[in-house]
């Protein structure tokens, strides 16, 4: 009874293969799962310092208010559901549409239930942490401790928020099988970073400044700061340039940067990368126009300089970017996820091959 | 595959082959459809196993028309080949041709194992699967009457009670191929008393099952050399039994016998429908005709 027989049909783990065979359903979940996380986390990130910056200005009046948020709430693209919702663009009610308004489709709590929705769609094809930690998330927002919280102090609310981000994306890293499901996740999730990264550079063009004389000034310098520290990036670009704030260097950095992970060259590097690995071909080699449009701009940032950019202009550089990514979405969506409906005219059913008797 | 020599049906079984065999085995499908089909989405499970019974030497599986071709392991470790033809085709032609050389039993003897020995939830582990209805074998009253006549009394020795309740279908059964179909199930090959491997491989799993005896539909080809000309060739059936101390071991109801070094496995399942040699689903009008061409040629 001790010498137990092995099975003997089974190869030894290093012979099998992971099946190559996924569902589009399955990939389309994956894929929004992890863009919904990774704007939720940048969501949170903005507003976070947003709020924190509004402490240097306590004496805005109505005016100054709405000069000061509305920017982020074009840069989002959401200011007409916005106004349908509220009159004042203040610090409250543009915080409060972006976190907690379920009509609002990109407000973190919209962003992390659609998430938690497509992996729970998913649930047997991730792991238990994942699920698990994004659920917790779930149950978070939902508890009425979630809005006391972000009464009482949003800066921990919105710390939480970002937590679950980064564990989500942790625990991804360290459970998730190495198979076309991880190529799905990166995409979603590098291609909303880089869409993010450009939003984030755009709200500075939207902001009026009060007066020319304010160009260079004190308060131009702390609205850039912001605009590093809502991508994560005042670290490092202190590690680039240690002593000036400065409005091209920032840009440049944003864009340009091969080393920082958030900066939109380094986002669709990855980008690419994945979308290489996933349809097997070899590397520059791009098919469809949206492919080609992207594989363009990513040879432009490796060519351009930020010079160049400003000469043409950086909001309609950042606008490019964003109808490239948007355009790639596009492409993603309809090779690997959408089934065109059948024709129900042409009566085409569905059959069962025929099975063969052994005899 | 019809069993040879009903003369000898009375008495002596014949001794098991154990010269290895190196056997050329191919396997056609053509599905001849009424008209253009699509989104013709298919599994095939023709690639015969490599373990201490056999060696597949060489696999080629072609298709007409092409398509990539993506294999897997299956839950039970089958190797199974999946392919799609998204485009318009009338026809498609699945064609497997596999080398395989085949091994003497080296296990040894078979050791005594009363019920008992079943039990340890180690083993348990392994067959669990194996011990309970499917799809085609339903341990139902039909089922269980017909167990209770095949092996009067309790399960003693699983070996020698598998070999008397294959010597039971043998005796009460009888081969007739066109009497029973490919879904025909368990209960009703008990009811007709005829039918083909396929069904006495499913009577028999249900008899074992009922008997606690856990058991398996083996899916793949066996040599006949005795051959009466024009006899169709098929892919076969057979079980296997799991015996605690040994492990798998193959039964051949149709011809009532240990399996041997005739035997090529491809596949295992709880039954049929686990392990169908190909099937999918498509798009279109329907199927106009179905070819299977097998044929299992000995080299040496």
């Amino acid at each position: 009874m001790n010498d137990l027989p092995t099975p003997t049909a089974q190869k030894p783990i290093t012979e099998r293969r992971d099946s190559q065979v996924m569902l589009s359903r399955v990939a389309n979940s994956l894929y929004w799962m992890s863009r919904y996380i990774e704007r939720s986390e940048n969501v949170a990130r903005l507003l976070d310092v947003n709020l924190q910056l509004m402490l240097d200005f306590a004496d805005f009046n109505d005016q100054q208010l709405k000069e000061h948020w509305l920017p982020i709430l074009c840069s989002a693209g959401d200011e007409e559901t916005f106004f349908s919702f509220y009159d004042r663009a203040d610090s409250e009610n543009v915080t409060e549409f972006l976190t907690f308004r379920e009509e609002n489709p990109n407000s973190i709590i919209s962003c992390l239930f659609t998430a938690r929705e497509n992996a729970r769609q998913v649930r047997d094809q991730i792991s238990l942490e994942m699920f698990e930690s994004l659920n917790e998330c779930y149950l978070f927002l939902k508890s009425r401790n979630a809005r006391e919280i972000w009464q009482t102090g949003a800066h921990d609310f919105y710390e939480q928020i970002k937590k679950y981000s980064h564990l989500f994306q942790g625990l991804t890293a360290s459970t998730f099988t190495r198979s076309e499901g991880y190529e799905f996740i990166n995409i979603g999730k590098f291609l909303e970073r880089a869409d993010k990264t450009t939003r984030i550079l755009d709200i500075k063009y939207h902001i009026l400044l009060p007066s020319v004389a304010d160009i260079g000034g004190a308060v131009d310098a702390a609205q850039w700061q912001a605009i590093l520290r809502s991508a994560s990036a005042l670290e490092a670009y202190r590690r680039f340039h240690v002593e000036d704030i400065l409005p091209k260097k920032v840009a440049e950095f944003l864009i340009f940067s091969t080393t920082f992970p958030r900066s939109i060259r380094a986002c669709m590097q990855r980008l690419d990368d994945e979308l290489h690995r996933l349809s097997g071909k070899e590397r520059r080699e791009y098919r469809s126009p949206e492919e080609r449009a992207f594989g363009k701009l990513l040879s432009d940032l490796n060519f351009l300089t930020i010079d160049e950019i400003q000469t043409s202009g950086l909001h309609e550089f950042l606008q490019g970017v964003q109808t490239v990514l948007d355009r790639l979405d596009d492409h993603i969506y309809r090779e690997y996820m959408f089934h065109p409906p059948v024709d129900i005219q042409a009566e085409i059913l569905l059959h069962q091959q025929q099975m063969q008797q052994q005899q | 595959m019809i069993p040879q020599s009903d003369t000898t049906s009375s008495s002596s079984v014949e001794p098991p082959w154990i010269e290895p065999l190196l056997l050329t085995i191919s396997h056609l499908t053509r599905y001849t459809y009424e008209g253009p089909v699509q989104d013709s989405f298919n599994e095939a499970r023709l690639q015969p196993v490599t373990d201490q019974l056999q060696q597949c030497r060489e696999f080629r599986f072609r298709l007409d028309p092409d398509a990539q071709v993506w294999d897997y392991p299956d839950f039970y470790s089958n190797c199974v080949h999946y392919f799609d033809v998204q485009n318009p085709h009338e026809s498609l032609e699945v064609e497997a041709v596999s080398v395989v050389q085949t091994l003497p039993e080296s296990r040894g003897p078979v050791p005594e194992a009363g019920p008992e020995s079943l039990l340890d939830p180690r083993l348990q582990e392994q067959y669990f699967d194996f011990l309970h209805s499917s799809e085609f074998v339903s341990l139902g009253a039909d089922v269980w009457r017909e167990a209770v006549d095949a092996l009067p009394g309790s399960l003693r020795d699983v070996w020698s009670d598998t070999v008397a309740i294959g010597e039971h279908i043998h005796r009460n059964y009888k081969y007739s191929p066109l009497s029973t179909n490919v879904n025909t199930r368990a209960f009703e090959v008990i009811k007709r008393k005829q039918g083909v491997c396929q069904d006495f491989a499913h009577l028999m799993l249900g008899l074992l099952r009922t008997h606690g005896i856990p058991s398996r539909y083996v899916s793949g080809y066996f040599l006949n050399p005795r051959k009466f000309p024009g006899e169709i060739e098929a892919s076969h059936a057979w079980v296997e039994v799991f015996l605690p101390g040994f492990g798998w071991k193959g039964y051949d109801p149709t011809h009532r016998r240990q399996t041997d070094s005739r035997y090529v496995k491809i596949a295992v399942g709880r039954d049929y429908a686990d392990i169908r040699p190909v099937g999918g689903t498509f798009r279109g009008k329907g199927t106009r005709e179905m070819v299977v061409e097998v044929s299992v040629q000995r080299v040496s």
